[in-house]
């Protein structure tokens, strides 16, 4: 290969990529503007600055000379109680965001400064997911699938906010295309025991994917071996030196006899024998020549790593761990939910939930052409699955040798194995496409349990999105292959595969264009759009990010000192919009509904009973401000017209107001 | 040839997913302009009141539709002019209306519909983005006496196994309170948005261990009584309670009962009158059910002679 086709292959299979994350990026950064602080937004501004501020903590007692403090149990509960339903390291990286890009360097405003964070996560999305599809399936696929997840509207929206779910896209991706690298290269399965335990102290949907890796462990050629493995097993004893089986066995062993003194001893006990392994294992799986089968590397570092990453990043753990570990399960194993409207119907505790409601929410949230590309891809993947192989479609092996930044040490596309040299493939086009189908499905089939809440609106099954574009993409990849080929003109394949991803992006386009920054609330065409959602019988919006679009007239018209009613906005949200300017900081939030003198209302469904009821018994003829999309009220202020009946002018009409009607 | 088969297969759903893809394509474009040219701007609001305003007669009642249009009500409720939102008047009631306007956008509300139960409309223009239409309520019912409007001077009590417990008006709270220290146990009226309409209505807590009874005195009965009842959404959602019956009567006799489920909605029935018409009696709304946790009834109702 000369230097030109290798720069040409890292600029195909990277450095587009890394331009497109980069647009994406920013993109995301330069469209925060308008998007209200989220409900969950606030509760994590403060959790992040309580978590991460443990951090800050321990330096300053070190540089005092007592860094047992920041280790005493009241000095963890104080910084890692806050959201501790949550894993710890997301808000972590908030908290160092917000440190890096405010607080030390003022570079963006307290809000933006939390936000930052995120944009890495949707940098490393963008980039492996143009990666991954360009070795797979080429450049044309991997732009494609970026463009494709890159317009749709909800995923746009949620890429700007303080919260998990980009991040967990984001990891979900790029566990799925780590582990793949580990079926075959000892690093990569080192690696992936790091990435999986980040992964669980980031988000709890990541517990999930030990599940796929087992199919996918299964469906390799790797199992022939997983079940010649027991008969196997005297033999390798014999073979085993005997000091291994002692370390090892001291290492499960010992830990147990010191609960004996106390609980903390036991906790210690296996935090140290975590350590000893998997310093071992780091050992033997990184140094030169190393002999750890291939087939055994991923499962032992995840099953080893990930407790002890767990453990590490969150110090609120290291106290009463079995209970509060044993809460933290309990309440994702049986979880809240909050009232959602769909399909006419409120939906709110005790389960079952609606298990259509993924995918009708899909189909009415994602944009026409993109959910037709989606549904036709994910046939086509499944369809591949059954038939790859005997397509004729080869591994691309060779092109996976090279190696750099973004392409650590690629063995080989075949098993290299001490015990066995047989070259069976391991990464095949039929396990790669298995790998998009379970990675696309999934997230869907999790949220389609019944048992599962569904008031996170389209948030909590966006880890699909990424694998469905990829889909689409290969769909617009052959449309346009066929197209060309048919009309002999194959110097017109770009510009086909171009004009139909053009008409495939428009319309998401559209849609961002005519919803920003209310994305959240966007429905697509099969719908009506975002205001028939109202008549179909959906929530209008999610998590009360409008509030934002009511707070400049609030800022003009309120008297010194005025008393808000919120009924959808948490207290850290507000604090801030006043830390942002966006709101002035002599108005006072109150809970005392007949004290207000405005009231700032979220349309929530649930809360329109009594948006009338206040309208009604308060005499309130009509909102002073909402924010709309195509007319559609998302958020309205009110105000108190017994207080500041000037704001409201006119007397309610006979017909509506029925206090006015009665005979008294 | 099988392979040609193939290739001639493939090309076959190529052609025809590029052609469902552009098309599906330029359906959507069209609908974001469509949508675009349609959407209702504050211009719009002051022109269609002040074009109302113009024709407007006491007894006329103006229906925004659809009923999430509200944003610009102000303009309605600073020119005096009485409204409330419904997505389709059509298959409404509007008993205190002579005539009505329709103000509608986005091309929700179904004229020819209305037209074939009223007539011909005798105003239809295109206002800004509105469609402002006038239609007389020849195929409405009139009411005659609306129970909602009458809350005040009912009777409202509750019976118990063994006694009567009155629930006296209270006009700082605009209620007959049955407990004082339980607001939910009582009756009055409130707005609410129910089935695409706000709607105002009888709100009345039924109660486990006696009968809620509502006693309107005096009523002169036409040959009709129009109802309309449901549920709260939220109190359907969090269920808890058990079913709940909504009987009318007289002081003789009771003429029907209906029954709501847990089920968020709205119910619309007709109970015959006709062998009281134009006699007077008491009438009398009676709520019971076996467990009152999260009943949060409502409902409406007038006499009408059509």
């Amino acid at each position: 290969m000369n230097e030109a086709s290798e720069n040409r292959t890292f600029w195909s299979r990277t450095g587009l990529g890394l331009v497109l994350a980069l647009a994406y990026v920013a993109t995301i950064g330069l469209t925060w503007d308008g998007i209200g602080y989220a409900k969950d937004e606030g509760y994590y501004f403060s959790a992040a600055r309580s978590n991460f501020g443990w951090y800050p903590s321990l330096l300053k007692n070190l540089f005092e000379g007592q860094p047992g403090r920041s280790f005493t149990r009241q000095d963890i509960d104080r910084h890692w109680k806050n959201n501790a339903e949550h894993p710890p390291l997301l808000k972590v990286l908030m908290g160092l965001s917000n440190h890096l890009t405010h607080e030390w360097i003022p570079l963006l405003n307290y809000g933006s400064s939390h936000r930052a964070y995120s944009l890495l996560f949707s940098f490393l999305l963008i980039l492996f997911l143009y990666r991954f599809a360009a070795e797979r399936w080429g450049p044309p696929v991997a732009v494609g699938a970026v463009a494709l997840y890159a317009v749709l509207p909800h995923t746009f929206f949620h890429a700007h906010l303080n919260a998990f779910d980009t991040p967990a896209v984001a990891l979900w991706l790029l566990c799925l295309i780590c582990f793949r690298r580990a079926m075959i290269s000892r690093r990569w399965a080192w690696g992936m025991g790091l990435l999986w335990g980040t992964a669980i102290a980031s988000r709890n949907l990541m517990y999930f994917l030990p599940f796929l890796f087992l199919i996918l462990y299964m469906a390799s050629p790797y199992r022939h071996r997983f079940f010649a493995f027991f008969p196997a097993i005297p033999q390798l004893m014999k073979q085993t030196p005997v000091w291994k089986f002692v370390l090892v066995g001291a290492c499960f062993v010992l830990p147990f006899p010191l609960w004996l003194f106390g609980v903390g001893w036991l906790n210690l006990g296996i935090v140290i024998s975590l350590c000893v392994l998997c310093g071992w294992l780091s050992y033997a799986l990184l140094r030169k020549g190393s002999t750890v089968p291939l087939h055994w590397a991923t499962a032992l570092s995840t099953l080893l790593f990930a407790p002890l990453l767990q453990v590490l990043f969150w110090p609120w753990i290291w106290y009463d761990t079995w209970g509060r570990l044993g809460g933290y399960f309990k309440r994702h194993l049986n979880p809240p939910a909050w009232e959602t409207y769909y399909l006419g119907h409120m939906h709110y505790n005790p389960p079952p939930f609606p298990w259509h409601y993924p995918f009708v929410m899909s189909s009415y949230t994602i944009p026409v052409t993109i959910l037709f590309l989606f549904l036709i891809g994910l046939g086509v993947l499944i369809w591949r699955v059954k038939k790859a192989e005997s397509t004729g479609i080869e591994f691309e092996a060779n092109s996976l040798k090279k190696t750099g930044i973004f392409s650590l040490r690629w063995e080989s596309g075949h098993v290299l194995n001490t015990e066995d040299e047989s070259r069976t493939p391991v990464i095949t086009p039929r396990w790669d496409t298995l790998l998009v189908v379970l990675g696309a499905v999934t997230p869907l089939l999790i949220i389609a349990n019944p048992k599962t809440p569904i008031y996170g609106g389209t948030k909590h099954f966006m880890a699909s999105m990424p694998f469905l574009a990829i889909g689409g993409a290969l769909v617009l990849k052959q449309t346009a292959a066929w197209i060309v080929s048919t009309i002999h003109a194959p110097k017109l394949a770009g510009a086909a595969f171009s004009l139909l991803l053009a008409a495939a992006l428009l319309p998401g386009v559209l849609g961002i264009f005519n919803t920003h920054p209310q994305s959240l609330s966007y429905y697509n065409e099969l719908m009506g759009g975002t205001n028939a959602a109202e008549e179909v019988g959906m929530q209008r919006t999610f998590w009360a990010v409008s509030t934002r679009g009511v707070l400049d007239k609030l800022n003009e018209v309120a008297p010194q000192r005025a008393k808000v009613y919120y009924n959808n906005t948490p207290w850290d949200s507000l604090n801030a919009y006043r830390q942002d300017g966006l709101l002035r900081k002599d108005l006072r939030r109150t809970d005392n509904k007949d004290d207000a003198d405005f009231f700032v209302l979220n349309n929530w469904r649930v809360h329109y009973d009594w948006i009338y009821e206040m309208r009604d018994t308060l005499g309130v003829p009509y909102a002073i401000d909402a924010v709309t999309v195509n007319g559609l009220p998302l958020c309205e202020l009110y105000a108190n017209v017994k207080k500041h009946p000037d704001l409201a002018p006119g007397t309610p009409t006979v017909e509506i107001w029925p206090s006015q009607n009665v005979k008294k | 040839m099988a392979e040609n088969e193939t290739t001639r297969t493939g090309r076959l759903l190529a052609f025809l997913t590029a052609a469902v893809l552009l098309v599906l394509a330029v359906w959507s474009v069209s609908f974001y302009l469509n949508l675009w040219v349609s959407d209702v701007g504050p211009d719009d609001w002051s022109r269609a009141a002040s074009r109302i305003e113009k024709d407007f007669r006491p007894g006329d009642i103006v229906v925004i539709s659809p009923s999430w249009l509200t944003f610009g009500e102000s303009e309605f409720v600073r020119r005096n002019l009485p409204y409330r939102q419904a997505d389709h008047p059509e298959i409404e009631e509007f008993p205190r209306a002579e005539r009505l306007w329709i103000v509608a956008a986005y091309g929700r509300c179904d004229f020819a519909a209305m037209e074939e139960r009223t007539g011909s409309p005798l105003v239809m223009e295109k206002v800004g983005a509105f469609t402002v239409a006038l239609f007389g309520t020849k195929g409405f019912a009139k009411g005659r006496y609306i129970l909602e409007d009458h809350v005040p001077e009912a009777e409202v009590y509750v019976t118990y196994p063994n006694k009567k417990h009155f629930c006296p008006w209270k006009p700082e709270k605009n209620m007959h309170l049955c407990d004082e220290n339980q607001d939910w146990h009582s009756v009055y009226t409130r707005l609410h948005p129910r089935r695409g309409m706000l709607r105002k209505s009888i709100w009345a807590h039924p109660v486990q261990d006696g009968d809620k009874t509502i006693v309107y005195h005096d009523v002169k009965l036409g040959s009709r009584l129009v109802i309309g009842y449901g549920m709260t959404e939220w109190a359907a959602a969090l269920d808890g309670g058990g079913s709940v019956t909504l009987s009318f009567g007289t002081e003789t006799e009771t003429l029907e009962s209906y029954t709501m489920e847990s089920e968020p909605g709205w119910h619309r029935v007709s109970l015959d009158t006709s062998k009281f018409a134009n006699e007077i009696h008491d009438l009398h709304v009676v709520l019971t059910t076996d467990n009152q946790g999260r009943r949060h009834i409502f409902f409406e109702a007038f006499v009408t002679d059509e």
